[in-house]
Order: C-alpha cells, then structure tokens, then sequence
C-alpha cells in the first residue's frame, strides 16, 4: 500500500487566482488469464481537457517513450550476448511527482455523485500538492523524476535515444542497459548483481515491482526456450481475436487468400455506394492486427496492404481481415523468436 | 507496380549476426510514398530507407560500446542497384531525377558501413514483406524471418 497525499483540504485564500478542476472516475476489471476477475481497480484521475480547454497550457506536456526500433535492437542485443535481464514496474507511477510552486495553484473538486458516493464534503475544495493522473503533463513530471534519479546515479542518456540509459563500467567491463516506456522498465545487464543494485537505486526512489524472470513486457509475452532464445508472443491478444471474430466465407491457410484480393488495381478504391458508411468496425479490427505485427512479422504485408482501404472499406476488405484472424487462428503458436549468438564469432 | 495509384512497395528485414538461426528483429513492410518511375528508382528508395536505419543502429550501438562489425551487409536482388551504388565509375543517365539517394547510400558504401551483396530473387526471403504470396514458398521464409527454424510448430487445422 502507498500513500502519496497528492491532496490536502484547503480552501483558497480570498483574491488568489487559481484553477479549479474536477475529478473524475475510472473503473477498471482486472482479469487473471484464466478470465477471472483479478480485482476491480478504481483511479480518480482529474479532468486534465478542463484546464486546456480553458487556456493554452503553458506547462510543457511532451514526455517521450522508447521507440520500438531501439527496444527490439537492445532486446536482441542482450539476448544475442546472453545477458541478464529484468522487468521493472513502478507502482502507481504519476503520483509521486510534486506539483511546482511556480504554477498557477490548483484546486480540485469531486462532482457532487462522487462525493456522495464516497461520504465526503462536494463543497470541499483541495488543493493539489502531486501531480494526478489526468494532468496534462503528469507523464512529463514523470518521466523527468525517473530520469534524473538514474543520471544522478551515473547512469548516461543516450543520445540517439531520450529513453535509453546506459551505465558502463570500463574496469570492470560491466554494462547495463535501462530503457523505459512510461511506468515499464526494461533491464539489462552483462552482470547480475546490477540488476539488485538497479533496483535498490530506483527503490529509494518510487515503489517498483521487480520480475527477474522477464515474463511479459508492454504486453508481449516472453517465453525463454532451452537453446536460449526467447518467443515474443501476445496470447492474450489473439485469444480475443479468435473468439471474438467469425470465420471468413472463403477459406485458405495464408493470411491473404490471393494476392487479387488485395491486389486488383480495379478493386483498391471501392465505388462509393460499395463503401461500408460505418467503417468503424473495419478500422478496430485494423489497429488490433497492426498491434499484433509486433511479434508476428508474418502478418505485416497482409495488414499492410489492407490498411489503404481504411477510408473506403467495403464487406469485401473485411473478409480480406478476417482471413488474416482466420490464419492466425491455425498458426497460433508462431511468435517472433530472438536467437543468441552461436559459436562463430561476427555480427552482420 | 504494385499499389493503384503507381506506387511502390518497400520490404526489409534486419538481423544480428552471420550464423543461422538468424532472428529478424526488425521487419518492414510499408506503401512507398513516393511514385517511383522505374524499378531501379524503386530499388534504391527501399535501400535508403534501409540505410538510415542500420546508421541509427551501428550509432546506438556504437554508443552503448558494444559495435557490431562492420561493413553491415545488404542483400538486394536487382542487380543494377547494386552497379549503381557501389561502381562510382557508372555514367548515371537514367537515374538523374533521384541522384541524391543513389549518392547518399553510395557514401556510405564508400564509408564501409554497408556493403551490398547480391541474392538471387527467389531466395530473398525479404520478398514476403513486398508482395502478397500464398504458396508454400511463404511458410519457407516466414519460419526463416521468425526464427522457428529449430522449433516445432504445429498447424491447427
């Protein structure tokens, strides 16, 4: 349990000029992945929009997360050079920032339901002293606490990448690579102490939940085989895919059924009373296959082909869709696998 | 000429280290934003982008002191590209509306951060990336792109 007193009861004092926003309610199911229900998750995060839609945020907002070219080269490179290697999650990760002095003070207010529902005061203003999810540069705060601790602990920031942190030893040869991607952070390093000592480091700071055994991260779901290497895999994913969406009419064993379908020059922009006029469902079943190319590379010129019809999709494209779900229904067990290095020395 | 409004497709994929299994970490397959006006124009455009990405790489990993041996090796199956970016001596004609791609990889050939080898088109497993194939000659080279050369897999049918 973490307590951050990210609010205090406070009325303003007459004459102050503040910003007052509301509160707001996010329910979340957590389930096993058995499908039970984990535990109900409730978070308050604030109505950030109110305080852009009322003025220009001067604060700035941007925070940065790691791309995903460095994150597979460096998960390539410590699984090619065997090394060590650690998930780290910090535990309720945009509470523990202050929120600056030098800014117009902000209050909060519960809307009336809430407060009523949790027994408390809806007059009541509070005054907010951390920053809370919603606030428009709450991952921002973050993110410069986060990185500040490891600068201030000898770690270096890359250049080539804002969210990559490198810390070598050149006595020891010892080399630690950290990249992070909002509360997730990726660990390794050639030595195993250092992941303890990365922990440590960061513990002292913000609450972290540690893995050593690397199970999953962002969501990929990493499976180490016995030769070493290590199958990325999102089952979750596909498990909902498959049972969510029927099978295609026409039925082939590729993920596209022929490379007409996709390819007719005369068929690539629909005629416009073929075109679906909700194209809702086209464009979700879309972005779910575009997120499964992470660890299926298979996949990628058939969702790549079909993402040119998001504007004019018609049932045809969606069957074309659906093929690839149907493919990856037979195929479930593939997954992108990063091999560690054989004997003979070289890189290419 | 793959896409309807003339446009072409890139595909490219990129491994670490010379011994198999290779594990493609990286793989792109993506619509060419620019009209390419003929296959070389084509060839050379996906060999930039290529380029660019293995210059992130060889400096990310230049910075966190663990190089990779260079020169990086391409392989690319059009022979011609291949004559264009590497033999400074080739009088360019036809290509003069795109020299400043042909020049920029040409550097960094000169360089030595890449070198571009030729593969025969049917063994160029990047093709699975470029064109829509459905025959057995998909499940050769996905296995290969995936990595699953020594694991089994099963096909639920």
């Amino acid at each position: 349990m973490v307590t951050t007193e990210s609010i205090v009861p406070e009325s303003p004092d007459p004459g102050l000029d503040y910003d007052l926003i509301y509160a707001s309610t996010a329910l979340t199911k957590k389930l096993n992945a058995d499908g039970s229900v984990d535990k109900y998750k409730v978070r308050i995060p604030v109505c950030g929009n109110q305080l852009k839609a009322k003025y220009d945020y001067d604060n700035p907002t941007y925070s940065p997360t790691v791309s995903m070219l460095t994150h597979m080269a460096l998960l390539q490179l410590s699984i090619y050079d065997g090394m060590h290697m650690a998930t780290f999650d910090t535990v309720a990760a945009y509470l523990h920032q202050k929120y600056p002095d030098e800014l117009k003070p902000l209050y909060l207010k519960f809307p009336k339901p809430l407060a009523e529902a949790c027994g408390i005061d809806p007059q009541q203003l509070y005054r907010i002293k951390k920053y809370l999810y919603g606030l428009p540069d709450a991952g921002r705060a973050y993110y410069l606490a986060y990185s500040n601790v490891l600068v201030e602990s000898g770690y270096t920031k890359s250049m080539s990448d804002p969210c990559l942190f490198t810390y070598i030893n050149a006595e020891t040869g010892i080399r630690t690579y950290a990249w992070i991607h909002l509360d997730d952070t990726f660990v390794s390093s050639t030595h195993e102490s250092e992941l303890k000592r990365y922990q440590d480091l960061i513990g002292a700071a913000f609450p972290i939940t540690a893995k050593y055994d690397v199970g999953s991260h962002l969501c990929v779901s990493m499976e180490i085989n016995p030769d070493g290497s290590i199958t990325l895999s999102q089952p979750k994913l596909l498990q909902q895919l498959i049972e969510e969406y029927p099978l295609p009419t026409r039925k082939s064993k590729y993920p596209a059924a022929s490379r007409r379908d996709y390819n007719s020059i005369a068929d690539d922009i629909n005629k416009l009373e073929e075109v679906e006029e909700d194209g809702f469902k086209y464009m979700r079943l879309l972005g779910q296959l575009n997120y499964v190319t992470i660890s299926r590379p298979d996949i990628l010129p058939a969702v790549s082909y079909a993402a040119r019809k998001v504007k004019n999709s018609n049932e045809k494209d969606y069957q074309n869709l659906l093929q690839i779900v149907a493919y990856l229904r037979q195929t479930s067990d593939y997954g992108l696998t990063l091999h560690p290095r054989r004997n003979i020395d070289g890189d290419s | 000429m793959s896409h309807s409004d003339a446009s072409s497709h890139t595909g490219y994929c990129i491994a670490l280290g010379y011994v198999q299994p290779q594990s493609y970490f990286v793989s792109k397959s993506q619509k060419q934003k620019c009209i390419a006006t003929s296959s070389t124009h084509v060839e050379i455009r996906a060999l930039y982008e290529l380029t660019v990405n293995i210059i992130y790489l060889t400096t990310l990993f230049d910075e966190i002191q663990r190089p990779i041996d260079l020169p990086v090796t391409i392989y690319e199956d059009n022979q011609v590209t291949i004559d264009l970016v590497t033999d400074s001596t080739i009088r360019i004609t036809k290509s003069k509306h795109y020299l400043m791609l042909i020049h920029s990889v040409r550097e960094q050939v000169k360089l030595g951060l890449i070198e571009v080898k030729k593969v025969a088109g049917d063994a160029n497993i990047a093709k699975v990336h470029t064109k829509i194939i459905s025959d057995a000659e998909f499940f050769n080279s996905i296995i290969k792109i995936m990595g699953l050369e020594n694991k089994r897999v099963t096909r639920n049918e």
